[in-house]
C-alpha cells in the first residue's frame, strides 16, 4: 500500500502550510514576547536594549503585581469551582431524561453564544446599585436592608466578577459534562445497580469517576480561557476598586496600552505563560486518573 | 412451588409489546437458558428478573417472595453482562469488592470472599490490574468473580460470551458450566447461540417475538420440536426443510417434492392424500445411499470439519445438507442418492407451522 511516510518531501510539502501558520501566528509571537521581556521595549523610547532580568526583578518587588496575581487566582479558581459544581448539577438533571431536557439544554447553551461584552453590560445593569435587579430583588424580599455597592466595594466587586465568570462558563462545562455522562455505558450503571448501589452511590462511586477526566480537562480549558478574558472586569469595574478586581490579562493590557511599557507587559505575559504551563502539566499529572 | 416463578409477565415500551404473557418456572440449582433470535425479548425478560425493568403486567416470585416491585439490590441477584460492565476506574480486586462494600460486609470477610473467588477463577495474578489491562476472557472471569463473591440467590447471564472469539467462547462455556456444577447456583442464561443453549442448559426456553415457544431439556427440544421455528432454530447445521404433497402407494405414504424426488414418510402418522406438508430432516438423519433411491441430488458444496463432512446438495431449487463420514469419496458435481429413516422425519403443517403428530 502507498504510504505518505515513504515520500518524505511530499509529506513535508503537505505539512508546510500548517507549519507556517503555527510558526508565524503562535511560535513567533510567543518567542517575541519572551524576548521583549528581557528588553526595555516601549514606543515612548527611541531605542530598545536588552536589560536582562530587570523587568522580572521589578515585577517581583511590585506589590500590585502580587495583588493582581492573587486576585486572578482567587477569582478564576473560585469561578471555575462554582461553574463546575453548577454545571455538574445541571448535567446530572438533564441526563436523567427530565421532561423538555432538550429545550433546557438549548436555553442554557444560549449563554455561550452571547458575546462577553454583552454579558458585561447585562451584568452591569443587574448589579447597578440604584436600579439593578439584584439589589431590587434582595431589598424587596427583605434579605438586605440597604442597597449594596456590588461593583464599588472591594469584596463584593470580586464576588460579582466571580459570579459573572462562573455564569458565562456554565454552558460550556455543562455541555461537555452532559456529553461525558451520556458516554458512560448503561451496562456499567446497571451493574452498579445490581451490585446494590442507590442513586447517590451510582453517581459518586461510578458516574463521577468515569467523567472525571473529561470534566477536569474541560475545567482546565475554561480556566485558561478565563485567564485570557479581560472584558468583564474591564467593563464592570475597570479593575477597581483599589485593584481588587484587577486580573493579569487586564493588568498586562494596562501596562502595554496605558503605561506604554511593552517590555513589562511582555514580562507579565511570560510569567503568566510559565505559570499556566506548569499548572496545566501538574494538574493533568495529578488529577487525571487512569481509566 | 418453583424457585423462580414468572407469572403472566408482559412488557410494553410505549405501544410496542416486547413480552407477551410469559409464564415460566425455574427450579433451584437449575441452569436455564433463554434462547431466541435477536429482538425476541429474552434480554428484556432477564432485565425484568434482575429488576432493571419492571413488567407492565404480571408478577414474579423468587424463593417464595414476590419480588415484582423490588429494586435489584433487594433481590440478592448477580448479573454478568455482554460487555462485562466492569468498573473501568477500579482494579480487579476493587471491582469484585464493590458490591460487598455497599452491603457493608466486614473487611476481613470481603478479603476472604474475594480471595476465594479469585482462586476459583484463577484471577490471583491480575488482582491489581485495571480492566483495560486484561484480555476479553480475563474480563469475563472478573465479571463472574464479581457475581460469585456475593453468593446471590440467582445468577443472571446476558449473552456473556458474545464478545469472545470462537475458541475462547468454547473454553468459557466449559468454565461457566463447571462453575455452576461447583456452586450449584440457580442460573438464568440468555443467548442467541443455539450451541451454547444445547451444551449448557438443564432447561431451554425457546423464545420468539416476545413469546415462549417451547420449554424443555436440550434433547427434548432437539428430538421433539413443537413447531417449525424450534426445529429450525436448534441444530447445527440447520434442519433441512422440504415442501411437497402426500402420496399413498401400496399402503405406504411418501412426500412428492417434484417429479424426480419422492421421500418415504412415517407410516404411523395418518395423512390425507394430496395434503401439502413440510418435512424436516436433520443433517445427521440424511444418509448417502450406495443404492439408487427416488431421492437424487447433485453435490454443490463440501464442508470438512475434521470429524465429519457436510455435503450440501441441490434437490430441485432446494439445498440439503447431509452429515457424512469424512472418508467418503465425493466431489462437487457428483450425483448422489439420499435416504433417510422415515421415523426420523419431522412433519409440519405449512399453514400453522405446527408439528404434525399421530
Amino acid at each position: 500500500m502507498y504510504s505518505l511516510k515513504q515520500n518524505k518531501l511530499l509529506l513535508l510539502c503537505l505539512c508546510l502550510p500548517a507549519i507556517f501558520i503555527v510558526a508565524f501566528f503562535i511560535v513567533y509571537p510567543i518567542l517575541n514576547g519572551v524576548y521583549m521581556s528581557f528588553t526595555n521595549a516601549s514606543p515612548l523610547r527611541p531605542t530598545t536594549k536588552l536589560v536582562g532580568f530587570e523587568n522580572y526583578r521589578y515585577l517581583f518587588q511590585d506589590d500590585v503585581y502580587w495583588q493582581v496575581l492573587g486576585n486572578t487566582i482567587f477569582i478564576i479558581g473560585t469561578a471555575t469551582v462554582i461553574a463546575m459544581l453548577v454545571s455538574l448539577g445541571l448535567a446530572l438533571l438533564l441526563n436523567n431524561a427530565i421532561r423538555f431536557s432538550g429545550l433546557y439544554r438549548s436555553l442554557i447553551f444560549q449563554t455561550w453564544v452571547v458575546p462577553w461584552i454583552v454579558i458585561a453590560i447585562l451584568w452591569g445593569w443587574l448589579f447597578n446599585t440604584d436600579y439593578g435587579l439584584v439589589n431590587g430583588t434582595l431589598t424587596h424580599y427583605g434579605i438586605i436592608e440597604k442597597e449594596i455597592d456590588w461593583l464599588f466595594n472591594g469584596k463584593a466587586a470580586q464576588w460579582s466578577i466571580i459570579l459573572c465568570f462562573a455564569w458565562r462558563s456554565i454552558p460550556f462545562l455543562m455541555v461537555i459534562m452532559l456529553a461525558a455522562l451520556q458516554g458512560v455505558p448503561n451496562e456499567v450503571i446497571d451493574a452498579a445497580e445490581v451490585d446494590g448501589a442507590g442513586y447517590w452511590q451510582k453517581t459518586f462511586k461510578v458516574t463521577l469517576p468515569l467523567i472525571q477526566n473529561i470534566s477536569l480537562a474541560a475545567a482546565l480549558m475554561q480556566a485558561v480561557r478565563m485567564f485570557q478574558e479581560m472584558t468583564l472586569p474591564f467593563v464592570l469595574t475597570e479593575g477597581g476598586p483599589m485593584n481588587s478586581t484587577m486580573v493579569l490579562s487586564m493588568y498586562s493590557y494596562n501596562l502595554a496600552f496605558d503605561s506604554w511599557d511593552f517590555a513589562l507587559a511582555a514580562t507579565v505575559g511570560t510569567l503568566w505563560l510559565i505559570m499556566l504551563v506548569a499548572f496545566g502539566a501538574l494538574y493533568l499529572k495529578t488529577v487525571v486518573r487512569e481509566v | 412451588m418453583s424457585y423462580l416463578e414468572l407469572n403472566n409477565i408482559s412488557k410494553s415500551f410505549d405501544k410496542v409489546e416486547v413480552l407477551k404473557n410469559i409464564n415460566l418456572n425455574i427450579e433451584k440449582h437449575e441452569f436455564c437458558v433463554l434462547v431466541g433470535p435477536s429482538g425476541c425479548g429474552k434480554s428484556t425478560l432477564l432485565r425484568i428478573i434482575a429488576g432493571l425493568e419492571y413488567p407492565s403486567i404480571g408478577h414474579l416470585n423468587l424463593n417464595n417472595n414476590n419480588v415484582t416491585d423490588l429494586k435489584p439490590r433487594d433481590r440478592n441477584i448477580a448479573m454478568v453482562f455482554q460487555n462485562y460492565a466492569l468498573y473501568p476506574h477500579l482494579t480487579v480486586r476493587n471491582n469484585m469488592e464493590f458490591g460487598l462494600k455497599l452491603d457493608k460486609v466486614p473487611k476481613e470477610k470481603i478479603n476472604d470472599l474475594v480471595n476465594e473467588a479469585a482462586q476459583i477463577l484463577k484471577l490471583e495474578p491480575y488482582m491489581k490490574r485495571y480492566p483495560k489491562q486484561l484480555s476479553g476472557g480475563q474480563r469475563q472471569r472478573v465479571a463472574m468473580g464479581r457475581a460469585i463473591v456475593r453468593d446471590p440467590s440467582l445468577f443472571l447471564f446476558d449473552e456473556p460470551l458474545s464478545n469472545l472469539d470462537a475458541k475462547l467462547r468454547t473454553k468459557m462455556r466449559t468454565e461457566i458450566k463447571s462453575l455452576h456444577f461447583r456452586l450449584k447456583s440457580t442460573t438464568v442464561y440468555v443467548t442467541h447461540d443455539q450451541i451454547e443453549a444445547m451444551t449448557m442448559a438443564d432447561k431451554i426456553v425457546v423464545m420468539n417475538e416476545g413469546e415462549i415457544i417451547q420449554v424443555g431439556t436440550p434433547l427434548e427440544l432437539f428430538d421433539n420440536p413443537k413447531n417449525l421455528f424450534v426445529a429450525s432454530f436448534l441444530g447445527s447445521p440447520e434442519i433441512n426443510l422440504l415442501e411437497g404433497n402426500v402420496q399413498s402407494h401400496n399402503g405406504k405414504t411418501s412426500l412428492l417434492v417434484n417429479e424426480n424426488v419422492m421421500i418415504p414418510l412415517p407410516n404411523k402418522i395418518k395423512l390425507t392424500e394430496g395434503k401439502k406438508i413440510i418435512i424436516g430432516i436433520r443433517p445427521q438423519s440424511l444418509k448417502i445411499s450406495k443404492l439408487k433411491t427416488d431421492f437424487m441430488a447433485r453435490v454443490s458444496i463440501l464442508e470438512t470439519t475434521g470429524t465429519s463432512t457436510f455435503v450440501f446438495s441441490d434437490v430441485g431449487d432446494k439445498v440439503l445438507c447431509a452429515e457424512t463420514n469424512r472418508d467418503l469419496d465425493l466431489k462437487v458435481g457428483d450425483i448422489i442418492s439420499l435416504k433417510t429413516d422415515p421415523e426420523e422425519i419431522f412433519l409440519f403443517d405449512p399453514e400453522t407451522s405446527e408439528r404434525i403428530k399421530n
